[in-house]
């Protein structure tokens, strides 16, 4: 009972239907009585994001594992029936971390730093994010150092065991390129008044920090290298990737040219995601030419993003076709805009076709964060975290009306 | 032994009157019509008997030639206040560095302060001198007896702050990332036999300052990796986190509560005691006044908490985080002879203290300093 406390109303009651049949003497003792993780499924039509879609399709999900996906089936009686059933989303970019708290400014360049510390497991955006089919975020620290540290692939359900909820996947190191990191900044007059005053007050200051620290990693002995030179090493030998926010043309120019550079150079080969990608549009080829993922923010209002990025409705169409790997993001924002279905209804409008949106929301971030094995499509063996749908995806009229996350039942459609 | 240091002229002691201080305090003894054991019990119709500053008999006959003083009311050991600053203002802050794990507390003890006299007044008998919650390591935490103006035990906890008091934007660490990097490598470069070296050990509690439940669960994963007992201090809401705070062994304690008190963190003081944690409260009397503990107990009772389990987080409970319960916190045969004498149940706020003993002496008498207004 205690762990459902957290949850919105409708959620608790979801959670406080199920205790009857899950409070048997089978449960582990001293345990409140957990909620089932065990169910069927049935869809009328399955996106399994792995292939073709599949008419009324049975899923069996066995402790939180997709055990059984069965085409061509009757519901069973005890089934939980859907119109539409896809695997849960990912927000690649989903910023439910603490603040300014989550983030070292000790230092300008923290990538040891691991964001796990900055993500509070009781945040009320869980849960709104959980109802809105999302299932699995990635969570980086804020983007007040070049350098910010570790992001944290994270479950959206799961309660208050943060470990528990956290999936492993691709170590990343999370950083930005352009205006944020220095924003707060200041030169000092005089004495230095605090730690804002030595650092980088220009995006030319920002992506200095960047080049210097790869550079005097590239230069240390593996014997000599502390914590935080060995992550840039192994950022540098491709064992760590490396996650930059850039929303203008020329931070993103300037993340995939010190990545290009420290390659001549011989320093080793970043293995580069773009997020906040907005303006990615414009240098398309050259995302290509370095296979370079993006994620793509929220879709503005007014066509500008932050840094006065332009990101027109078809910008994730145009970045599919051309073959880049393309992840959508809502940046769990609290406006209905800002969520991860609507955003994949945008790119529909912009181009995209409904089996590319859901990929851009599922497969292509699970493969890009380092999860594939895990999440992003309808398989048995996978977690069993699936969205059912009351109509088609991402069609306006249509919406999430019942989430499993870990097998669990967060959202009821029965409700 | 320091002569009682309530200082208004009407405190004086009938029996330190006309002469120097006793060498020990009178052997006397105490009847009274209910005596809160501190542990949940209450026993009825019972007589204490005090001698040589401790308690040598719960039960029992009155011994003969012995005074007698009988209690109408309530009996109930000394409170213990986890948690004050009374008379230290900034010198109990070490604010140079964020850690600072070894400074020593005792020695921002102002044993003349006058404010000591009204938590006394208030029932209080221990007190847990912290350091301010903006460091990270701020010393180690002196248990001081605000009536006899001594040092009762130097050293006896590690205080940490791990919640957003301990960050600022301007100084590192900025990040609970950072600073559990600094906490984690005070511990590992502590000194053999230093404070944070015993806290690993388990040989030293530590109270760990934290106010949301995600501080919470970061500072009961850094304890169970450290190895470290004690309590979380000042936790707003534990719904949710219970399970993993029960597991910890660690207690937990509140801060003062008033009428403006959130219903989740009054309900959570309940739901921590029912799944068995420790609780205890902190007195803060140097910002909140002294009768805030009690007001705290009182309003944490109202919300479902037992009025026994309120008074045991206010002695045995407090006792044990402290980690003084081998003499502190509850009304027993050996404890120190601290007891308060209520004219009503002690956690309810309509009873008034009439009697203070500290050490075995009568350190204050509400008749005595009859007349005046408290202050």
């Amino acid at each position: 009972m205690l762990n459902t406390m957290l949850l919105s109303t409708k959620i608790t009651l979801a959670a406080a239907a199920l205790l009857p049949s899950a409070a048997g003497p089978a449960q582990d003792a001293g345990q409140d009585a957990a909620p089932t993780r065990s169910h069927t499924v049935h869809a009328e039509t399955l996106y399994t994001s792995a292939g073709d879609s599949i008419r009324n399709a049975l899923i069996v999900v066995d402790d939180g594992k997709i055990a059984a996906v069965s085409p061509g089936v009757e519901a069973t009686r005890d089934a939980i029936r859907a119109k539409v059933v896809t695997a849960g989303m990912i927000d690649a970019s989903a910023r439910i971390n603490v603040g300014l708290r989550s983030v070292e400014q000790g230092s300008e360049i923290t990538p040891e730093v691991e964001s796990r510390f900055g993500i509070d497991p009781f945040d009320a955006r869980w849960a709104r994010l959980a109802r809105s089919g999302v299932t699995t975020a990635f969570v980086a620290p804020l983007n007040q150092n070049c350098i910010g540290g570790f992001g944290t692939v994270v479950k959206t359900a799961g309660g208050a065991d943060l470990v528990g909820r956290t999936v492993e996947s691709a170590r990343m190191i999370c950083g930005a390129i352009g205006s944020q990191p220095s924003q707060r900044n200041s030169p000092a007059f005089g004495r230095p008044s605090g730690l804002y005053n030595r650092r980088p007050t220009t995006r030319m200051g920002v992506e200095w920090e960047w080049r210097q620290s790869f550079f005097d990693a590239g230069q240390t002995p593996a014997e000599d290298a502390n914590e935080r030179t060995r992550t840039l090493q192994d950022a540098l030998a491709g064992r760590v990737g490396v996650f930059v926010q850039a929303w203008a043309t020329q931070d993103i120019r300037t993340a995939v040219f010190l990545k290009e550079e420290l390659m001549r150079e011989g320093f080793g080969e970043l293995q580069l995601v773009v997020d906040c990608a907005a303006e990615a549009w414009r240098e398309i080829d050259m995302l290509k030419r370095t296979g370079t993922a993006v994620v793509l923010p929220p879709l503005p209002s007014q066509g500008r993003t932050r840094d006065s990025a332009l990101m027109p409705l078809d910008t994730a169409h145009r970045l599919v076709e051309a073959g880049v790997d393309v992840c959508l993001s809502a940046h769990a924002g609290d406006n209905p805009g800002a969520r991860l279905d609507v955003q994949a209804g945008f790119a529909m409008r912009g181009g995209l076709d409904r089996a590319q949106a859901l990929r851009a929301v599922t497969a292509v971030p699970a493969r890009v964060l380092g999860i594939a094995d895990r999440v992003g499509t309808v398989e048995v063996g996978k977690d069993a975290d699936l969205v059912l749908w009351n109509g088609e995806p991402f069609e306006i009229t249509s919406r999430p009306v019942g989430v499993l996350v870990g097998g669990e039942l967060v959202v009821d459609p029965r409700d | 032994m320091l002569t009682p240091l309530l200082l208004e002229p009407a405190l004086v002691l009938a029996g330190a009157l006309g002469g120097p201080p006793p060498a020990a305090p009178e052997t006397l003894a105490l009847r009274a019509a209910h005596v809160h054991v501190g542990d949940g019990t209450v026993l009825e119709d019972t007589v204490v008997v005090l001698e040589g500053g401790k308690i040598a008999r719960v039960g029992g006959d009155a011994p003969s030639g012995v005074r007698v003083i009988e209690v109408d009311g309530h009996l109930s050991p000394g409170l213990i206040a986890l948690r004050d600053g009374t008379g230290a203002g900034s010198e109990r802050t070490e604010s140079t560095r964020k850690l600072t794990p070894t400074v020593d507390l005792a020695r921002a003890f102002d044993p003349e302060h006058p404010d000591w006299a009204r938590l006394v007044r208030e029932g209080i008998t221990t007190v847990v001198l912290t350091p301010g919650s903006s460091r990270v390591a701020g010393g180690v935490g002196a248990i001081v007896s605000p009536a006899l103006g001594e040092v009762v035990k130097p050293g006896a906890l590690v205080c940490l702050g791990a919640s957003s008091r301990s960050l600022s934007t301007n100084e590192e660490p900025t990040s609970y990332a950072g600073l559990y990097a600094h906490l984690g490598r005070a511990f590992s470069e502590a000194a053999d036999g230093s404070p944070l070296a015993r806290a690993k050990a388990g040989s030293l509690p530590v109270m760990m300052e934290v106010v949301e439940r995600s501080e919470a669960m970061l500072a009961v994963e850094f304890a169970k990796e450290h190895g470290l007992v004690g309590a979380l201090v000042g936790l707003r809401r534990a719904d949710g986190a219970v399970e993993a705070i029960a597991a910890s062994g660690l207690g937990v304690v509140f801060e003062p509560a008033g009428v403006g008190a959130s219903r989740t963190t009054l309900m959570s003081a309940r739901l921590l005691h029912e799944a068995g944690v420790p609780i205890a409260f902190t007195a803060d009397a140097e910002s909140r006044g002294a009768a805030a503990l009690r007001m705290a107990a009182a309003a944490y009772v109202r919300a479902g908490l037992g009025s026994e389990a309120a008074l045991q987080a206010m002695t045995h409970g407090a006792a044990e985080i402290a980690g003084v319960s081998g003499s502190h916190g509850t009304i027993a045969a050996g404890k120190v002879a601290e007891l308060v004498v209520w004219s009503g149940a002690p956690t309810d706020l309509t009873s008034r203290v009439l009697h203070v003993f500290a050490g075995g002496e009568h350190v204050y008498d509400a008749q005595a300093h009859g007349g005046q207004e408290a202050r």
